[in-house]
């Protein structure tokens, strides 16, 4: 009874919290300074996706519809046709950002390693459409990154 | 008799292969040459099972059933060769699935999967094989072949026309058209569905969607008298493609291509989208409630008995019962269907067009008689059954004005003016009269004073056979779909039946449309009202009230050139103060003819029953929802109905009507008795000049298919004459040019002339594939030749 009087009158409890907080003063930071500091990114992290093309410029995607079947969330929506070559070719690819779940199927199912899904994780809609990313719009991404893109693809295919 | 599969007893009969026991209790063997529908080839080495007693594999397709004979299915060793013939299969097919329009249900991917091995060892180069271009119809992509030769042997054993074979050996062998030439069977398409691998697929389809984004909606076609059943695969609202539905009784497992690519035509731009009206002399869209609005003051205003309205006999029977319904609520009796009809001078004694038989029964009839019937390319099925009854020694006769390939031989074909038929087929009416004069069963049966008059002593050989054919018992006439152009087209059905009663012989008429039988059920007739009771109030046939130049026309699903006499039809309408259209397809030509014309929606569109030949009721449901403004014919008809004051509750539904019409027409038997007055003939005219005959394309039949862009670029004579050389020596055609000018009445056509001995004398044979020659006029009319 009286221990506990001394305790509360002495302010133990206080103290031995501060206690924390002084030792952590001393310590490493877990945090980082976003958006001047970035946490490390593993070459498998799965962020906006792209449309790759091969190095002569061709679109990767062949329109075989496999992400459209293995997409958990129903976000990809694909209508294909036969070019003149003969090839079947996209004519509308849109990945809805709202229903994608960032799973990744899309990418494993790929049989041209067509659509990847990118590093990047920054983005933001400013009006009401702008979440469904079109064909152009994928192709664009992957123009802009296929640099680290395809490090990262080489990366994957070693730990396949 | 007993064999073991897997330790299991199974019973099997005399000359049943052990694949064939083991399909019917359920045991999954492997296999790519072999179907059941075709002969055994053996060759793709899937099957290899086990049998007891022999150290090597055994094909399970060849190898008979025998007593007492055990067999393993899942052994090692059945296991392991199948697995090496997997493997050796795949050295050379590509693996190219995601791109293959097969992929997702294709054999060799689903037996790859369950019997394969997981990786691949060989590495070495694949064989490439370059694709020839066989048509519209058929993509090819040869590379894919496994060489099962189910395509050759369908080709042999089905369609009856040899056009694939494989040529070469070993590495070299490939699969191919003998000269380089497109395909042209009419039921070709089935060879998509019978390819294991995506070495064939359906080219109107090709790269344009995936198997498993498809949805199934089983439905009946709609461009022949056989209904075959079919089933519509249809993504995102609109179909995909069609492939057959098993139905033994009807189709097997075939259709036409006709039936398979007619969806071509649903987003033709032709196609009507919102309802038009007429409004100060120009065609302008207006809304649905308008265009009510103005069919309810035009048509409350005309006098009664001065409109017509025509619907098409390829409408489903709730259209047919309503649109005849509708009608005569306003005492509007001129209705017909038989639009492409010529004369109607024996109405009282025309009877309801069906075949005597079930279509499954024309492959056991010993003897076959085909009146002018092209029938290999206008019922492709109803040949393939033909066909079947050939080969198991029928005899197949034909009377013709031209010498149609069919995919069977033929025993007799005689080769006659279509202006003589009717002489010949009293010709035999006289021969049998003659024979079966002892037969006492027919003693009550008196041929009629008329036809007695026209007999005339016999002295054709040929004619005489083909009477002796029709005696064999089992026999069937059959009346081809071109015979509803010709003059005396009713005579000759009263012809035909007098000579199915003489020989027992069945008969048939093999219309082109859809459901002429339920035209006549539903009353779509001016003598006859639902359930074929006949009509107090006759109203005129097609022909008359076109002559009548009556105030209002109606044509319900009906082109222009569906008509027998278009010209006289364009004036009638021309004059005539309303004209409503309710169509689902128009061009601007025909536009200018309206008043108002509502969108109606195509047959894919719309739910329905069709009747068939063998008068076998068929049901289908809507596979999409109707595109465009369109609606469903029998909602468009139950508002104009209801717009028209009829007392029908606004709830009406779909299932209301079909069940209305249930008990009205299906479960009343006794309509189906046939007229047995006493018939009296016109004097039989032998008239003297040059014919057309040559039906129409079978591509070119409705206003559906017109529009099937692929099935429209198969190859077939486009703009050709055919006329022997007999009958151009008499008309003074210069033989050296190859470019003549056919005229008929008042129009004039320039076409390419081939001289061809199978076209009989007097004859100008061409096939109506094209806008031009169905506005030259129509089959069996009058034409003259000239030289360019």
């Amino acid at each position: 009874m009286i221990k506990k009087y001394f305790k509360s009158f002495f302010l133990y409890e206080l103290l031995l919290g501060m206690k924390v907080t002084f030792l952590n003063m001393f310590k490493k930071k877990t945090t980082l300074n976003y958006p001047y500091e970035k946490a490390p990114q593993s070459s498998r992290f799965r962020g906006l996706h792209a449309l790759r093309r091969y190095p002569g410029g061709e679109e990767r995607c062949i329109g075989c519809k496999l992400c459209e079947a293995v997409c958990p969330a129903l976000a990809i929506t694909i209508d294909t046709e036969e070019r003149n070559d003969g090839t079947r070719r996209t004519t509308k690819y849109d990945i809805d950002l709202f229903k994608c779940i960032f799973c990744g199927f899309c990418e494993e199912a790929c049989p041209v390693d067509a659509i990847v899904e990118t590093r990047i994780f920054e983005y933001h809609f400013e009006e009401r459409g702008q979440n469904i990313l079109k064909k152009s719009d994928l192709l664009k991404i992957g123009d802009k990154f296929e640099e680290e893109i395809s490090v990262d693809q080489s990366i994957k295919s070693q730990r396949k | 008799m007993k064999i073991k599969i897997n330790n299991k007893e199974f019973h099997f009969a005399k000359g049943e292969t052990v694949i064939q026991v083991a399909d019917r209790n359920g045991i999954h063997i492997p296999r790519f040459c072999y179907h059941d529908k075709l002969s055994i080839a053996a060759n793709c080495r899937m099957c290899l099972i086990e049998q007891v007693g022999i150290n090597k594999p055994q094909p399970a397709c060849s190898t008979p059933a025998m007593e007492n004979q055990e067999y393993f299915t899942k052994s090692d060793l059945a296991k392991n060769s199948q697995k090496n013939t997997m493997e050796f299969l795949l050295i050379n097919h590509p693996l190219d699935c995601p791109v293959c329009d097969q992929g997702g249900m294709c054999e060799l991917q689903d037996q790859a999967l369950m019997h394969g091995r997981v990786k691949s060892r060989y590495e070495q180069e694949k064989r490439v094989v370059i694709d020839r271009n066989i048509g519209p119809l058929i993509k090819t992509n040869m590379t894919r072949c496994i060489h099962c030769t189910r395509c050759v042997r369908y080709g042999e054993e089905i369609a009856g026309i040899k056009e694939f074979g494989a040529i070469g050996r070993g590495e070299g062998m490939e699969i191919r058209t003998y000269l380089s030439s497109a395909i042209n069977s009419p039921m070709s398409g089935n060879m998509i569905d019978i390819c294991p691998v995506g070495a064939l697929n359906a080219s109107p389809s090709h790269m344009k969607g995936r198997t498993w984004e498809l949805e199934e909606v089983k439905s009946i076609s709609s461009h022949d008298c056989v209904g075959s059943n079919m089933n519509i695969h249809i993504s995102d609202n609109s179909v995909f493609r069609v492939v057959p539905h098993e139905n033994e009784k009807i189709n097997e497992i075939w259709i036409s291509d006709r039936d398979r690519f007619s969806y071509e035509a649903i987003d033709h731009p032709d196609r009507v989208k919102k309802p038009i009206a007429k409004v100060n002399g120009r065609h302008i869209e207006v809304e649905w409630e308008e265009a009510f609005e103005i069919i309810k003051t035009k048509i409350k205003d005309t006098r009664f008995g001065k409109s017509a309205g025509f619907i098409s006999a390829s409408s489903t029977v709730e259209e047919q019962y309503l649109f005849q319904k509708w009608l005569r609520e306003i005492n509007i009796n001129n209705i017909d269907h038989r639009v492409s009809q010529c004369k109607f001078n024996y109405e009282e004694y025309d009877f309801f067009p069906k075949l005597d038989i079930p279509i499954k029964e024309i492959e056991n009839t010993k003897s076959i008689l085909l009146l002018d019937s092209d029938i290999t390319n206008q019922q492709p099925i109803l040949s393939h059954k033909i066909r079947k009854a050939f080969l198991n020694n029928a005899k197949i006769n034909s009377i013709s004005s031209y010498k149609y390939k069919y995919n069977f031989d033929t025993n007799n074909s005689l080769l006659i003016n279509p202006n003589i038929l009717v002489e010949t087929l009293i010709d035999i009416i006289e021969y049998l009269s003659v024979v079966t004069i002892s037969d006492k069963t027919l003693k009550s049966f008196d041929i009629p004073e008329d036809i007695r008059k026209n007999f005339k002593g016999l002295t054709n050989k040929n004619i005489i056979e083909i009477s002796n054919d029709l005696l064999i018992q089992d026999s069937l006439v059959i009346l081809g779909s071109n015979l509803k152009n010709h003059p005396e087209f009713q005579l000759l059905k009263i012809l035909v039946n007098i000579i199915s009663v003489l020989t027992k012989s069945n008969k048939g008429y093999l219309s082109e449309n859809c459901n002429e039988a339920g035209a006549w059920l539903t009353g779509c007739l001016p003598n006859k009202l639902e359930g074929m009771i006949d009509s107090k109030n006759t109203g005129l046939n097609v022909s008359e009230s076109i002559k009548e130049n009556l105030d209002t026309y109606i044509l319900y699903n009906l082109e222009l050139i569906d008509f027998y006499n278009n010209s006289e039809l364009k004036s009638s309408l021309e004059n005539a103060e309303f004209v409503l259209g309710i169509q689902s397809y128009i061009t601007e030509e025909e536009m200018n003819y309206y008043d108002v014309i509502l969108p109606l929606a195509t047959v894919f569109e719309s739910p329905g029953t069709f009747i068939n030949i063998e008068n076998e009721w068929q049901s289908f449901v809507q596979c999409c929802s109707p595109h465009y403004m369109s609606k469903e014919g029998w909602k468009i008809l139950t508002k104009l109905r209801l717009v028209h004051g009829s007392e029908i509750g606004e709830t009406l539904d779909y299932i209301d009507i079909l069940n209305e019409i249930d008990s009205i027409i299906r479960n009343n038997k006794k309509i189906l008795d046939e007229s047995k007055k006493k018939l009296s003939i016109d004097k039989i005219k032998k008239e003297d000049f040059l014919i057309r005959c040559g039906g129409d394309s079978s591509y070119f039949t409705d206003s559906v298919v017109r529009r099937a862009t692929s099935l429209n670029k198969v190859n077939i004579n486009k703009n050709l004459v055919r006329v022997n050389k007999k009958t151009l020596e008499q008309n003074n055609i210069d033989l050296s040019k190859n470019k003549i000018i056919i005229k008929q009445g008042k129009n004039k056509l320039l076409v390419d002339l081939v001289i061809d001995e199978n076209v009989s004398n007097d004859c100008v044979y061409i096939i109506n594939s094209n806008k031009e020659h169905y506005d030259l006029g129509k089959q069996y009319q009058p034409i003259i030749i000239e030289n360019v």
